[in-house]
């Protein structure tokens, strides 16, 4: 699993959800986080806090949607290899497979448990260490 | 031994009056009221089909009960008053404290007032929008909800604090989307997500029935697009306020899903027109 002490990125235009995704991180043992609501500001605060090490973001956001974030890192050669988690409560396998191709690390359905959350997180930092 | 005969099921107790409903039976009624009030059902029916008349004094039991009630978010609905005394309640000015109906049906899910599947909306429609808002409730809310009946909607569910409304649109349908629900019942909701005690709704309060109603679509949507539906992304709005009432917009009615939890009852409104055909499904 990722260190506790890692800086991580909430991204929702809920404050609801970020809400929820920072309980449940809480819970799993992180504490520190920043939240930004559409992609467009949190590619802000990535460059703003360099020190961030992982990304859990929302898919559908005005604005600047997860996806388009998503390529957006993947695009800049100082986050290439950025852990980077969607959350979406649509399963539909074609977005799917549109975020893999662009680099997303794991994705995870909402509504989402503490288990279900942290096995993808799981999977998510194996993937990276190896 | 007690003039109130009532009959009891999940979603109500009905309770017999007897002919005359004077100081006397305010005074028993006001006794019964202490155990009625920690039943769970979310429906007081008062059964006056035998009440000949009703004194002044009578009406401070009721409404002392009404009021306690309210808090949590139940209500008293009063069937088969006489002309005469649906006139007396009015002139007294407590006819809301009684709040008379034709048909209980019309509130509590009734066969009386048609199915779902009248209004052309089959199980196989529904049945993604119910288990979505079962699922999401559970999973995100930590709250145990009981789907009970669908019915045709012919009237305003009770103490509607906060609705959030989402417009739907695939091939072939338009329509919406209305999650409803009663101030405690929803507070309870959000305490179960956060561990988070409100006394009123606010605007994070607000920010969780949207999120909330945008998992529930988005579930439903995934499972409906499955199945030949197109459902497009799209985005709720909630709206707060004392005892509202939602009227869509189209010639049918909508249809109410009842939702049972610990604290009372939620509701989703569906409500679909056909606009053309719908491709593969």
């Amino acid at each position: 699993m990722f260190d506790p002490k890692i800086k991580i990125l909430v991204v929702d235009d809920m404050m609801t959800m970020r809400k929820i995704v920072k309980k449940t991180l809480t819970e799993m043992g992180f504490s520190v986080f920043e939240e930004a609501e559409d992609g467009q500001k949190a590619w802000a605060k990535l460059n703003e806090h360099l020190d961030i090490g992982l990304i859990v973001s929302d898919w559908n956001m005005p604005n600047c949607t997860g996806l388009d974030f998503l390529k957006r890192v993947r695009s800049d050669t100082r986050f290439r290899q950025m852990p980077f988690m969607l959350l979406t409560a649509e399963g539909d396998m074609a977005q799917v497979r549109e975020a893999i191709t662009a680099g997303v690390d794991n994705y995870c359905l909402k509504p989402f448990t503490f288990d279900s959350l942290k096995e993808k997180l799981e999977q998510v930092a194996k993937k990276r260490a190896a | 031994m007690s003039c109130f005969k009532i009959e009891e099921t999940e979603q109500m107790v009905k309770i017999y009056f007897p002919k005359a409903l004077d100081a006397v039976v305010g005074q028993e009624f006001a006794d019964c009221a202490q155990a009625w009030m920690l039943r769970p059902a979310q429906y007081f029916v008062f059964e006056l089909k035998e009440t000949q008349s009703i004194d002044r004094e009578f009406y401070h039991a009721v409404i002392h009960f009404k009021t306690m009630i309210k808090k949590d978010s139940k209500t008293i609905l009063t069937t088969h008053l006489s002309q005469e005394l649906l006139k007396q309640i009015r002139a007294d000015g407590v006819e809301q404290v009684f709040h008379p109906i034709a048909d209980i049906g019309e509130f509590i899910g009734g066969k009386k007032t048609g199915s779902a599947k009248d209004n052309g909306l089959n199980v196989e429609f529904i049945n993604p929008f119910l288990s979505a808002t079962v699922k999401t409730l559970e999973v995100q809310c930590k709250t145990k909800v009981k789907a009970l009946a669908p019915y045709l909607k012919k009237a305003v569910a009770p103490n509607i604090a906060i609705v959030g409304i989402l417009p739907l649109a695939s091939n072939g349908f338009t329509g919406s989307i209305v999650l409803c629900f009663p101030e405690a019942v929803f507070l309870k909701v959000y305490e179960n997500m956060f561990g988070e005690k409100h006394q009123t709704i606010s605007a994070e309060i607000e920010d969780a029935a949207s999120e909330l109603l945008n998992i529930i679509y988005g579930t439903a949507k995934a499972d409906l697009n499955t199945k030949g539906f197109d459902f497009k992304k799209s985005l709720p709005t909630v709206l707060t306020g004392e005892k509202m009432n939602i009227r869509q917009s189209g010639i049918k009615p909508a249809v109410v899903i009842p939702f049972e939890t610990e604290l009372g009852l939620f509701f989703v409104e569906i409500e679909f027109e056909k606009t053309g055909e719908v491709k593969s499904v």
